[in-house]
């Protein structure tokens, strides 16, 4: 079934609110919001409550002085404003939303509604402030107002994270499985016909000779006990067959056994509610089932004849749309069905506050997949969870973090990636189960030995990258650029520790795996890291200078770490005897071709040749498995300037953040 | 309150009355002399005044017109002004009806209040005139005109007011027959609204109780237009309601003395022990001559208030009087060929110019003669009534020309509203369905620039003859749109564009062609004023100190007070009337005691000219 999607909020702004002073932020269709404890996820929803959720009261969205940023100064007497602002995105569609936000509209291309809660002052014409109210308007005039009425087409749902999901599950009226039922509107008449073959069914329940008699003592107990009470018949039924509530005793069981919610685990049983509710938001422009009259009376009006040819007849008699259809067709059917069927549309965003709570990660990645990429309606998650992070879209986070007192949003909605470049970093960020995402800090490196000795390092220097939230990534490669984007985009601080890879020139070629020896030379890494510097507008092109070292401080600076040949063969070329030990005695345990092998190493280590002995490394051992256990002979002594320096230089952003 | 409001308030605060006038927290009542700022001050005081009530209790804001109505919501809307749920800004009709009649009609069936409320048709209301005249025997209209039945039942109203009009036993008769048929249709009329109203709040604590828990103030403009029914509610409220009243008006401005607004309301207002009385002395519109020659033509009874020059001290003004032979069509001939191509050559554009003739048939005729000439023109009185619907329809041109100068929802809500009003059955599809087709409609609408595509489609689209056919609440209605379309099929709105008749209400660089009476409230830089021959004005039949000659004086005084510098009187020598026996008799005219008046203390011989001798 082809989708069309519903509208979504395209941007949010916060002034003064809670954990925000000021912050902008532009979403997309799905969002996953990360960041830390008490950073303002909650809060950040909260803001969008105030405007779009019809659950709030009068008395909820008029706010308090407790609700203005902790850094303002006696707000409420300064008359400071609480400004929320929302845009809204993908509605055009539909014409009832059209007509509906038609003073909302700010922008045509693509169409845009914008929508505004402010709590603000009322003063006299000294200044002096005589109340606060709330108002929520349409556009940009304050006196457009946005109406509980409103709500009604465009509206936030908000399942929270700690909750009763069985009781929200159980028969009665709030119970989403009755409103997706009630959306239906059987006939009266099969339900009391069914109601009537419950009651007879029951019937010789209660014709047993036990209940008979339990009636009787009952009946009996009861007239004692209430004298001369005139209408006091007992009468016993098995259940409630008022025809209303049959409805809301439909209930869901699971599985072959068919348990009942109350005994499912509560994870699967927040599955089962989160799907109900995307069942039951749906966008219902089209009809899933058609009645017979309205049929007949909708076929009228159907010149194209698309109702025929997308509907079958079932054996009810009533009409039911058939799910193998092209999506040119569903377009069509779409607009005459938003044409004819004249039934209020509420289009309802959907978000879900820590929905990983007691789930299994493998069913946290289904649910998550599921929904982001293949609901067609918008949902916000909030989450802690890297199993969701991980599958979530390149382009749907949404980081909040404290920047100085006050939270700030940041999106990857605009980030500029190539497509290839999106997968690749997708990809990744699947394989790694998005940890890129919940560090404080992030260091990207290029291989698998920075993977292992980085962290080590870390820790002889009294930093350990634990305690401060650091994460080392390794992308496997030296194309950094995407990943700069996306921990830029979100504001996470980020180091790059990359090899100066050394080459020569000779006969106008460059020539690597060499050591200096005082030709005319080069560093590939100051070129890459240059260039990407440049494209990202980190630098201005004329900043770089001829002068290795001044290049060096510049990378640096901007917190780019760039070696001089490899790690390893840096950290061998420092001609520490520690070094070498340590490097021979590693090799020596890992080889398995006896002693003949290690003498050959220790040779071209001795003779200097270190970029032979790393060949022996990889042919021999593997690069991952040699600095895996070189770890364990580490000194503060053999870690290379650059790295030293690029970790004492993320501890410090990190440090600064908090 | 915004930019605006604090740049104004800085403003009044450098002069003193203004100032005064802004910060009194007592009752009060301001006398505003012409050009002197008082729609200002008042909106000032409305705003600030808003700001320090409590809902439920609102702000009360009571003006004579329509027209006034809007002019002063769009004044509050300048000030960021947005009238909430509690406040009422309105006539002194619709404040009777939604404050005193609808709440209260039903709680005092003594009164007699017909539910629902109808307003009588233009028909009803005829036929019972026709019919008193027959029961008095009275064969000629003009013997006893409608005018005079209704305000004499418009002065009848008792309370705490000692202000009596002279009439006579045949009007007096005439009145108590036309209020006992009226009784008996299911119907109210205009005046029957206000004067049960007063009359409820006279007699009745309860009704004073709540309006006083409602509006604390109560607001009102154009006080001396306003009638003696709205007086007697004004000292009731006070005197008896604990209610503040800020009054504004000016009694040498009261022209509406048909209708029963007499200057002497406003002038017993002002004694009262409880008013604190303001006068707005200064005049920021006019140069010092043009008030003095106002003053002239008003010959006002001592004390002669002492208006000055403000804003334009230093300027002298210009004055020309022009004389025609015969006839009324050389006045307009003189107009177009002459006089306004005179005064654009003197550097003014054709929006500083108004073009005062004496009755709506004349503004037709010099309408034609504008037309012919090519000259752009606008006219402040139209045939049809500027009625809630046809707002509404500018409210809705407005919307097409630019959607966020208007609410989508408030327009559509007043269709969605007159749907409901009027039983229309599509009043009871899906409210969103209704709103799909209006938005349909008015978006394809945008397409046509030109007002009479513009509005047939609209009122075939949206059925509106259909829902308005036989309306209870709105009966001239499908009347009233015809006369609108044909003004913008056949006539003055011929070929218009619906960008000119969302803006009706403004000349858009076009010479305003008025009556005497439609001209109050309005400001030029120059005026012309036609037909000045003594006994056409002032009217032959008026006695000299009658009432009706002293009001004829502020009609005069009115009108020249409209002008900034210059003021063109225009008369002819002859006419050339019909007498009783059915001969024709070519009269000679003399000037008008106004222009005689004039022309003594500014008249000389380079700007008096005959028609031929006016330069151009």
């Amino acid at each position: 079934m082809p989708v069309i999607k519903n509208p979504y909020i395209s941007k949010v702004t916060i002034e003064n609110f809670r954990n925000f002073l000021f912050t902008e932020v532009e979403l997309d269709h799905k969002q996953v919001i990360i960041g830390e404890n008490n950073v303002g996820k909650t809060n950040f929803l909260r803001a969008i409550q105030l405007i779009l959720d019809q659950s709030f009261s009068d008395n909820d969205r008029t706010l308090m002085e407790s609700d203005f940023h902790d850094s303002l100064d006696e707000p409420m007497i300064n008359g400071e404003e609480i400004k929320i602002e929302l845009e809204i995105k993908g509605y055009e569609h539909n014409s009832k939303l059209v007509a509906q936000f038609a003073d909302a509209v700010v922008a045509t291309m693509p169409p845009t509604l914008r929508l505004t809660y402010l709590y603000r002052p009322t003063k006299d014409e000294k200044g002096n402030i005589l109340r606060y109210d709330y108002v929520i308007f349409k556009g940009t005039k304050e006196d457009f107002q946005f109406r509980n009425e409103d709500r009604g087409y465009i509206n936030i749902y908000v399942i929270k994270a700690l909750r009763d999901v069985e009781r929200e599950l159980k028969a009665n009226r709030q119970s989403p499985l009755y409103k997706l039922v009630k959306k239906y509107e059987i006939a009266q008449e099969k339900l009391e016909d069914i109601s009537e073959a419950l009651k007879l069914a029951a019937e010789d329940i209660l014709e047993l000779d036990e209940i008979v008699h339990i009636r009787k003592t009952l009946q009996e107990r009861f007239n004692s006990l209430s004298g001369l009470q005139k209408d006091n018949q007992i009468t016993l039924r098995t259940f409630d067959i008022d025809t209303e509530r049959l409805l809301y005793n439909l209930q869901v069981y699971m599985g072959l056994k068919e348990r009942p919610v109350a005994e499912l685990s509560l994870g699967l049983a927040n599955i089962l509610f989160v799907s109900l509710m995307l069942i039951l938001i749906k966008d219902n422009t089209v009809l899933p089932i058609i009645k017979p009259e309205k049929f007949k009376e909708l076929s009228h009006l159907d010149t194209r004849g698309i109702l025929k040819e997308l509907y079958e007849e079932s054996k009810n008699g009533n009409y039911v749309l058939r799910s193998d259809h092209s999506s040119q067709k569903a377009k069509v059917l779409y607009e005459f069905m938003d044409e004819y069927n004249y039934s209020p549309q509420s289009f309802t965003i959907l978000a879900v506050e820590e929905p990983e709570a007691h789930l299994h990660p493998v069913l946290q990645r289904l649910l998550y997949r599921e929904i982001l990429h293949k609901s067609t309606t918008s949902v916000i998650f909030t989450s802690h969870s890297t199993f969701i992070a991980s599958v979530a879209p390149l382009n749907t986070i949404v980081h909040i973090r404290p920047i100085d007192e006050a939270s700030e949003v940041f999106s990857t909605v605009e980030i500029a990636l190539t497509k290839r470049e999106r997968k690749d970093i997708e990809r990744y960020i699947d394989a790694k189960r998005g940890e890129i995402y919940f560090g404080k800090g992030i260091i990207l490196t290029e291989g698998i030995t920075e993977e292992y000795i980085v962290p080590a390092a870390a820790e002889l220097l009294g930093s350990s990258l634990d305690d401060y939230g650091i994460v080392v990534c390794n992308i496997n490669s030296t194309n950094f650029e995407p990943y700069v984007q996306l921990l830029d985009a979100l504001s996470i601080p980020w180091a790059i520790f990359t090899d100066g890879d050394y080459y020569e020139l000779e006969d106008g070629e460059r020539v690597y795996h060499v050591m200096a020896s005082g030709a005319e030379s080069g560093y590939r890494g100051y070129d890459n890291i240059s260039n990407l510097l440049i494209n990202l507008d980190f630098l201005e092109e004329d900043e770089i200078t001829e002068d290795d070292a001044d290049i060096d401080e510049l990378l640096r600076e901007n917190g780019c770490f760039v070696g001089t040949y490899t790690l390893e063969v840096d950290m061998m070329d420092s001609g520490d005897e520690d070094v070498i030990a340590a490097f021979k005695t590693t090799y020596g345990e890992l080889i398995t071709g006896g002693d003949k092998m290690k003498e050959n190493f220790e040779t071209v280590i001795d003779a200097g040749d270190y970029w032979a002995a790393l060949k022996k490394i990889e042919g021999n051992v593997s690069k991952g498995r040699f600095a895996q256990r070189l770890v364990s002979h580490l000194g503060t002594g053999m870690i290379p300037n650059y790295i030293s320096e690029g970790i004492q230089y993320i501890v410090d952003k990190v440090k600064g953040d908090e | 309150m915004n930019d605006q409001f604090f740049h104004d308030l800085a403003l009044i605060q450098t002069d003193s009355s203004q100032w005064a006038a802004y910060q009194s927290m007592e009752s009060t009542a301001v006398i505003a002399g012409p050009g002197s700022g008082k729609t200002q001050v008042l909106s000032l005081k409305a705003v600030t005044l808003a700001r320090t009530m409590h809902a439920p209790a609102g702000l009360a804001c009571i003006s004579y017109s329509r027209e006034t109505v809007r002019e002063l919501k769009k004044r509050l809307k300048l000030y960021g002004f947005i009238p909430g749920p509690h406040d009422f800004i309105g006539t002194i009709h619709s404040f009777s009806l939604l404050h005193v009649l609808r709440p209260f009609g039903e709680l005092f069936p003594e009164y007699g209040i017909p539910f629902p409320i109808k307003i009588i048709p233009g028909e009803t209301a005829r036929e019972i005139y026709q019919g008193v005249l027959a029961e008095l025997g009275v064969e000629e209209p003009r013997d006893l005109p409608s005018i005079d039945i209704n305000c004499y039942r418009s002065l009848a109203i008792q309370g705490l007011s000692t202000i009596t009009k002279p009439t006579t036993p045949l009007i007096k008769k005439a009145a108590k027959l036309y209020e006992e048929r009226l009784f008996k249709t299911p119907y109210l009329d205009f005046t029957s609204i206000i004067n049960i109203s007063a009359q409820m709040i006279h007699e009745q604590e309860y009704v004073r109780k709540t309006l006083q828990s409602k509006f604390p103030w109560l607001l009102i403009d154009e006080y001396q237009d306003l009638g003696k029914a709205l007086h007697e509610m004004v000292l009731e409220l006070l005197y008896n309601a604990g209610i503040k009243i800020y009054a504004v008006g000016d009694m040498n401005q009261s022209i509406y003395g048909f209708n029963g607004g007499y200057p002497e309301f406003l002038e017993e207002l002002l004694e009262k022990d409880d008013i604190k009385g303001i006068r707005l002395d200064a005049n920021y519109r006019s140069t010092q001559h043009i008030i003095d020659a106002s003053m002239e033509t008003l010959l006002p009874a001592p004390p002669i208030p002492k208006y000055f020059a403000q804003a334009r001290k230093d300027e002298a003004a210009d004055f020309a009087f022009i004389t025609c032979e015969e006839e009324l069509e050389p006045q307009y001939d003189i107009t177009v060929k002459k006089v306004i191509p005179y005064l654009l050559k003197n550097g003014l554009t054709y929006n500083e110019i108004a073009v005062i003739a004496a009755a709506n048939s004349h503004v037709k005729r010099l309408s034609e003669h504008l037309k012919n000439a090519g000259i752009p023109f606008y006219v402040a009185k139209w045939d049809f009534e500027n009625s809630n619907l046809v707002v509404w329809l500018q409210d809705c041109a407005e919307w097409c020309i630019n959607p966020s100068s208007q609410s989508f929802d408030d327009i559509f809500r007043t269709w969605y509203n007159l749907l409901l009003q009027h039983s229309d059955e599509r009043a009871l599809w899906e409210r969103i369905r209704l709103k799909v087709l209006f938005y349909k409609i008015l978006t394809r609408a945008k397409a046509m620039p030109i007002m009479l595509d513009w509005l047939t489609y609209l009122i075939d689209e949206l059925q509106l003859k259909k829902t308005l056919k036989d309306s209870e609440q709105f009966p001239n209605e499908v009347e009233n749109l015809d006369i609108l379309t044909d003004e913008a099929k056949l006539h003055n709105l011929k070929g218009a564009s619906l960008e000119r008749f969302a803006k009706l209400g403004f000349p858009d660089n076009e010479v305003t062609i008025t009556t005497r009476h439609s001209v109050k409230g309005l400001e030029f830089e120059s005026v012309v004023l036609l037909g000045m021959e003594e006994g056409n004005f002032p009217n032959y039949r008026y006695a000299n100190n009658s009432p009706q000659m002293e009001e004829e004086q502020r009609l005069c005084y009115v009108c020249v007070s409209r002008a900034k510098k210059t003021c063109v009187l225009i008369r002819s020598k002859f006419y050339t009337i019909p007498t009783r026996d059915g001969r024709l008799w070519r009269k000679e005219s003399q000037a008008s005691r106004f222009w005689l008046a004039l022309h003594h203390r500014f008249g000389d011989k380079k700007n008096t000219f005959d028609d031929k001798d006016f330069p151009g």
